[in-house]
C-alpha cells in the first residue's frame, strides 16, 4: 500500500518520513509526473493534523541532508 | 577564453541558472533569437549569454525537466492508502514488475540528489558570506563570484543580495527582483 497525501486537491505520494528535532516532516513528490515535490512539516491545530510546506531554506537544507543520509 | 572553457563554464552556470533564475530565463527566452556566436574578445558574461542563447533548444529542455518545488499553505493532513500505484505493469515480456511508485521513487532521489548536490538550498548561507566579505555591489560579486562558483548574473546577485526565500526553486524568482 501507498501512502498519498492529498494537497490542493492533488495527490502526492508520500516518499519519506523523518523526524527532526522533535517535528514530524514528509518528504512528497507529485503523482502526475509534472516533477514538483514540496517538504512538509506536521503539526497540530485544533485538534486537527495539518501540513504546510516548509519554507525556511536553511530547514530544507538540514532535512534534504538527513533524507539524503537515510535513503544512501 | 578559449570556447571549450566558456562552454565548460556555460554548462555548470545553466544549472545554476536553472534553479535560480528559471522563470526570469523563460521569460527571456521567448525575446531571444538565434544568432552567431562570437565567444572572443568579450566579457565572460556577455559569452555565456551569447551561448545560452545559441543553445536554447538544449536549454530549454532542461528547463522544463527541472524539479520545481511545490509551496503549500496551511492544510488540513489528508493521507489515504491507495493500491493505484501498485498496479504493476505485467510485461509478459520483461516478466518486470514496475511499478508507477517505483518510478516516482527514482524521481524523488534524483530530485534529492540535485537539489543536495547543487546546493541550491544554501542561499542564505551565501548571503551571509556576502556580508562578511563586504560585497556591496555587482562588480564586487562578479569577483565573490567567480572564487565560490556561484552563477555570475544580475539576477544571481539580486538573489543573493537581497533575498527571497529563493528556496522554492524558480517559483518565487520575481519576488526578490
Amino acid at each position: 500500500m501507498d501512502d498519498i497525501i492529498v494537497l490542493n486537491n492533488r495527490e502526492f505520494l508520500i516518499l519519506n518520513k523523518i523526524n527532526l528535532n522533535g517535528y514530524n516532516f514528509l518528504y512528497v513528490i507529485a503523482t502526475d509526473g509534472s516533477n514538483e515535490f514540496t517538504l512538509l512539516n506536521e503539526y497540530e491545530e485544533n485538534g486537527k493534523k495539518m501540513v504546510k510546506s516548509v519554507m525556511d531554506p536553511e530547514l530544507i537544507d538540514e532535512i534534504l541532508l538527513k533524507i539524503k543520509e537515510e535513503n544512501y | 577564453m578559449e570556447k571549450e572553457d566558456a562552454f565548460s563554464l556555460l554548462e555548470e552556470q545553466k544549472m545554476k541558472r536553472t534553479v535560480e533564475d528559471r522563470d526570469y530565463i523563460i521569460e527571456l527566452m521567448g525575446k531571444w533569437e538565434r544568432e552567431e556566436m562570437d565567444l572572443q574578445n568579450k566579457p565572460i558574461e556577455e559569452q555565456i549569454e551569447k551561448a545560452i542563447k545559441y543553445d536554447e533548444e538544449e536549454f530549454r529542455n532542461l528547463v522544463h525537466t527541472f524539479p520545481k518545488y511545490y509551496p503549500v499553505e496551511s492544510q488540513e493532513m489528508v493521507v489515504y492508502q491507495s493500491k493505484k500505484l501498485q498496479t504493476t505493469n505485467n510485461s509478459s515480456e520483461s516478466g518486470l514488475n514496475i511499478t508507477l511508485k517505483d518510478k516516482l521513487i527514482v524521481a524523488g532521489a534524483s530530485i534529492l540528489a540535485l537539489a543536495v548536490g547543487l546546493g541550491i538550498v544554501k542561499l542564505s548561507s551565501v548571503k551571509d558570506e556576502m556580508s562578511m566579505k563586504g560585497v556591496n555591489n555587482y562588480k564586487e560579486y562578479v569577483s565573490f563570484a567567480k572564487e565560490n562558483d556561484l552563477p555570475i548574473s544580475q539576477e544571481g546577485y539580486v538573489n543573493y543580495n537581497y533575498g527571497n526565500n529563493s528556496i522554492d526553486l524558480g517559483n518565487n524568482i520575481k519576488g526578490g527582483r
